[in-house]
């Protein structure tokens, strides 16, 4: 008995002292000391390959954004979404005809290679007209099968039909002219367009269009999205960098250099929240931005309180242990946290399919099904429930902020009226026995919702939505599945009405109103493949026209004039809540474009006193 | 033996034909290959070509014989090309993220079955007693806390609250053990229970046998009846129950790999399956099934060890 004792004991004692060993040389080593001014962000998800011509994921256009540059960017503190020029030296001269946009380039945007594998002396040569040209034949390349090539196919010219060549051949020809896409010298880019597009020029500002310097996919072959090659403020640190953790930005030594925005260049917005402070000053201000790569919200939470994270937008769960009626509770006033909310530029809906023999086009009844289904849901209280008041009730398909939008206009059928989506139904030759609306083949209304999603929170939404129509005598039936297999149904027409969302690509109320586009019919954008001639005819005039207010009052009644169809029940425009630590200086909401964080600073000492308290 | 080991692999051969089989018919048979085609899209600027060629780019349009052909042939020569989430060569992927696995699993593993064997022991020598009964209630307890909840509660007291432990995050070098020690400290609280359950009953079914009566009576001391009989007898299930655990060690590490914020191959399977990255899963399975054979063998080769009584032919 002894002995065993003992020797357990022994092991016992041997395997402890090993862990408080291992314990004491770890913390020895300390927190990891961060040298100068670091700036923290994150991302929910995983980054995907850097190619421009598929940066349509969000996460990983906002982080190449601070790497890479495009002709064009968004004026970081104007009220609204203004285009300035970044690489280009001046916002480009269009032709009178509308069709013709001449670029003039920077000579000294050079690009830089820290690898040293592609520019031997690691900074690069400068970015020509050239790099553009081929960065936008690589949109219509069909092997590339660019995510942004609807945004330029069929406008500029000869590069459709560039396209169709390399499809026939097998192989694109980068050497071919393409008439629309002219070099004339190294600084010089002259697009030439097919028809009138004046949302072309934020496809300038997208980055889709980041120039590609052919050295860097030749060195690096098959690997080279794996890396960046860019203009901007900051390089991608691959040996700080971990893939699939985090990805490290140092100031980039080679960088042209920029200013804050001049004070005439700051809307009234930022100089109400004292963000012209640093007006006129060298860019950037901090030395290294980190992405932190956070897939689960608890511990990004957690290191956003710890003060490792230094902006986010609160998640669900903790929502209501951070803000209280729109306020900050008492806690994250301790801790200096700033809130900030804003109108984001997107919109949630329920299309209709306008080709469902139930209540489509072909149906005669069908408006007024879609008209009552509209009435029979209550969106304000969604928005309670599921997004704790972080929405508002949508009248228009155009959000708050961009030309179009209407802030007096009400939606007569954004309102929650069973009574009247009763009287609807009825009207159609519907009659109500036991509460079940009963169509004259003596079945009752059913309905299918398609949606996307697999938690527990996608199914309660969508059980929500159930019980209203089951309110009003519809039975609803639930479909939930996963992204790939709900997006097949939509793009096939199967869908028979279901949830989308979309979120603006560039800050033209047109972006908004193709939804309802004919010709836009999935697997395009219009899901509910809505057909109306009228409004495609007035469509295809107003989205020509250049901005201003003439055109904005051409898109708000473009707007109104499809509510009474009611292919869509638009639902809810979001808000964006921001929680800021008190040491970030100079960060401003932006919803739209990217290369912002070289305008963020971060006042050490107040870090020193609070992060982590 | 050595014939023995070499028939072992190759019965690998066969078996990687079943697993294929096996995929390739569950892939087809929950339309995997519509949902796989439709996750390459992107939400806009979808067009019926995309599919198309994205159909014909993984072979998807081929009669489905050849296609398993193909499956049986990538399995065999490990060639699964690259991830369609990140365009990196798969071979890549493993090779980085496999490691990252282990260090986080294998060591967990290691001080588990240590703490556990040692626990058990208690529970087996003072049977019945107060440390017995504590143990065993402590067993149960670790048993009925889920991973998750031990995790978050980990991540909230341990690391942010008390900050004895980073909340989450990775590094190079000797700095990452600073990131496992928490990782580690979950796994063990969570899977000690089972163990520690197992391994007594293991423990005490040779405990009570005759061949421990009589050597008590003999005299032998209670260390060497424990250590030089009943241990060794015991090893056979206990041995059994570490080894065939291995392979799980791999894909048992998904949860502490996403709230830790560790770039693990278990991570990868479950993101891979999320957005339908066809090429990843298939190395995936592949990669874990290789692992289960090769730690079946091991077992078997260790049974001819343990248990002299054992012969491989």
């Amino acid at each position: 008995m002894e002995g065993f004792r003992m020797k357990t004991g022994k092991i016992g004692v041997l395997t402890v002292s090993l862990m408080l060993v291992m314990g004491g040389l770890v913390f020895a080593a300390g927190q990891q000391a961060e040298e100068g001014k670091v700036y923290n962000r994150y991302l929910p998800a995983k980054v995907r390959p850097f190619d421009p011509a598929n940066l349509s994921d969000l996460y990983t256009s906002t982080l190449a954004g601070d790497v890479m540059e495009g002709l064009l960017q968004y004026k970081y503190l104007a009220d609204n979404y203004e285009l300035e020029p970044l690489i280009a030296t001046n916002l480009p001269t269009v032709s009178a005809d509308g069709l013709t946009y001449t670029f003039k380039l920077r000579n000294d945007a050079a690009f830089y290679d820290p690898s040293g594998k592609v520019f031997k002396d690691k900074k690069g040569r400068v970015v020509t007209s050239k790099d553009f040209a081929y960065t936008i034949k690589r949109l219509a390349d069909p092997n590339v099968k660019s995510n942004g090539w609807w945004l330029f196919e069929g406008f500029i010219a000869g590069l459709d039909d560039w396209s169709e060549a390399a499809k026939a051949a097998g192989k694109a020809d980068y050497s071919a002219n393409v008439e629309g896409l002219q070099t004339p010298d190294d600084f010089t880019l002259v697009v030439k367009l097919t028809k009138i597009y004046p949302q072309i020029l934020y496809t300038f500002a997208m980055p889709f269009t980041y120039p590609v310097a052919k050295e860097f996919q030749d060195a690096f072959g098959d690997e080279w999205t794996n890396s960046m090659v860019g203009t901007g403020a900051y390089y991608l640190d691959e040996n700080e960098s971990i893939v699939g953790s985090q990805y490290v930005l140092k100031k980039n030594p080679t960088w042209r250099g920029g200013t804050y925005p001049a004070a005439d260049q700051i809307g009234p917005k930022a100089k109400s929240l004292g963000l012209d402070r640093a007006a006129g000053q060298k860019l950037p201000f901090v030395d290294t931005v980190v992405y932190h790569i956070i897939t689960e919200s608890n511990p990004r939470w957690l290191k956003f309180m710890n003060g490792e994270v230094d902006f986010m937008a609160p998640p669900k769960d903790n929502f209501a242990s951070a803000i209280q009626n729109n306020k900050l509770t008492p806690e994250m006033v301790a801790k200096g946290v700033t809130l900030d909310i804003n109108s984001s530029l997107d919109i949630t809906y329920w299309f209709f399919n306008m080709e469902d023999p139930v209540w489509g086009a072909s149906n005669p009844n069908g408006k007024k099904l879609r008209q009552a289904v509209w009435l029979s849901y209550d969106v304000a209280k969604y928005i309670e429930i599921f997004d704790n008041g972080r929405a508002v009730p949508a009248q228009t398909i155009i959000p708050p902020g961009l030309g179009g939008f209407d802030p007096a206009y009400k939606n007569p059928y954004q309102t929650y009226d069973p009574a009247k989506a009763k009287k609807l139904i009825q009207e159609v030759g519907y009659k109500y026995v036991d509460g079940k609306a009963i169509g004259p083949d003596g079945n009752q209304l059913t309905l299918t919702y398609e949606a996307s999603g697999s938690e527990t929170l996608d199914r309660e939404a969508g059980e929500f939505r159930m019980k209203y129509l089951n309110d009003v005598g519809i039975k609803m039936e639930l479909n939930l599945q996963d992204w790939p297999t709900f997006v097949s149904k939509v793009d096939e027409h199967q869908a028979q009405f279901g949830g989308m969302g979309w979120g603006a690509d560039y800050p033209d109320g047109q972006n908004f109103l193709q939804l309802y586009y004919g010709p836009n019919a999935a697997p395009g954008p219009s899901s509910s493949n809505y057909s109306n001639p009228d409004f495609d005819k007035k469509f295809q005039v107003a989205t020509a026209m250049q901005p201003g207010a003439a055109r904005d009052k051409q898109y708000a009644e473009l707007a109104r004039m499809v509510v009474e169809d009611a292919p869509m029940l638009v639902e809810r425009h979001r808000l964006s809540y921001g929680l800021v630590n008190p040491w970030v200086k100079n960060r401003f909401f932006r919803d739209i474009g990217a290369g912002y964080s070289k305008y963020i600073d971060i006042d050490l000492k107040i870090k020193a006193e609070k992060a982590g308290k | 033996m050595i014939h023995y080991v070499v028939r072992r692999f190759l019965n690998l051969v066969p078996i990687l034909f079943g697993v294929a089989f096996v995929f390739f018919f569950l892939f087809n048979l929950i339309g995997g290959q519509k949902r796989f085609l439709y996750n390459m899209l992107p939400p806009k600027g979808r067009s019926v070509e995309q599919i198309e060629f994205y159909r014909h780019k993984y072979g998807l349009d081929k009669p489905l014989p050849l296609q398993y052909l193909d499956l049986v042939k990538q399995m065999v020569t490990l060639d699964f090309g690259k991830s369609e989430s990140t365009n990196q060569k798969i071979s890549y992927l493993i090779a980085k993220y496999v490691p990252n696995s282990a260090k986080l699993t294998f060591p967990a593993f290691a001080f588990e079955i240590i703490i556990s064997l040692i626990l058990s022991a208690l529970c087996a020598y003072y049977r019945g007693g107060p440390i017995d009964k504590l143990l065993t209630v402590f067993s149960v307890l670790g048993m009925s806390i889920a991973m998750l909840v031990l995790i978050i509660l980990g991540q909230t007291i341990l690391a942010y609250q008390l900050k004895l432990f980073p909340i989450s995050g990775w590094t190079r070098g000797a700095g990452q053990i600073r990131y496992l020690l928490l990782p580690w400290i979950l796994w063990v609280a969570v899977s000690i229970g089972y163990d520690i359950r197992f391994f007594r009953t293991a423990l005490l079914e040779e405990v009570h046998k005759d061949y421990v009566r009589t050597a008590r009576a003999k005299g032998v001391s209670e260390r060497d009846i424990m250590f030089k009989h009943v241990f060794k007898n015991a090893m056979i299930p206990i041995l059994t129950y570490v080894v065939i655990s291995i392979p799980f060690l791999l894909t048992g590490s998904i949860l502490l790999e996403r709230f830790f914020s560790i770039p693990g191959i278990g991570d990868l399977m479950v993101s891979s399956i999320f957005t339908y990255d066809l090429p990843v899963l298939k190395a995936s399975v592949v990669v874990f099934t290789i692992f289960f054979v090769v730690f079946n063998l091991i077992t078997d080769l260790l049974y001819a060890v343990v248990d002299p009584r054992v012969r491989l032919s």
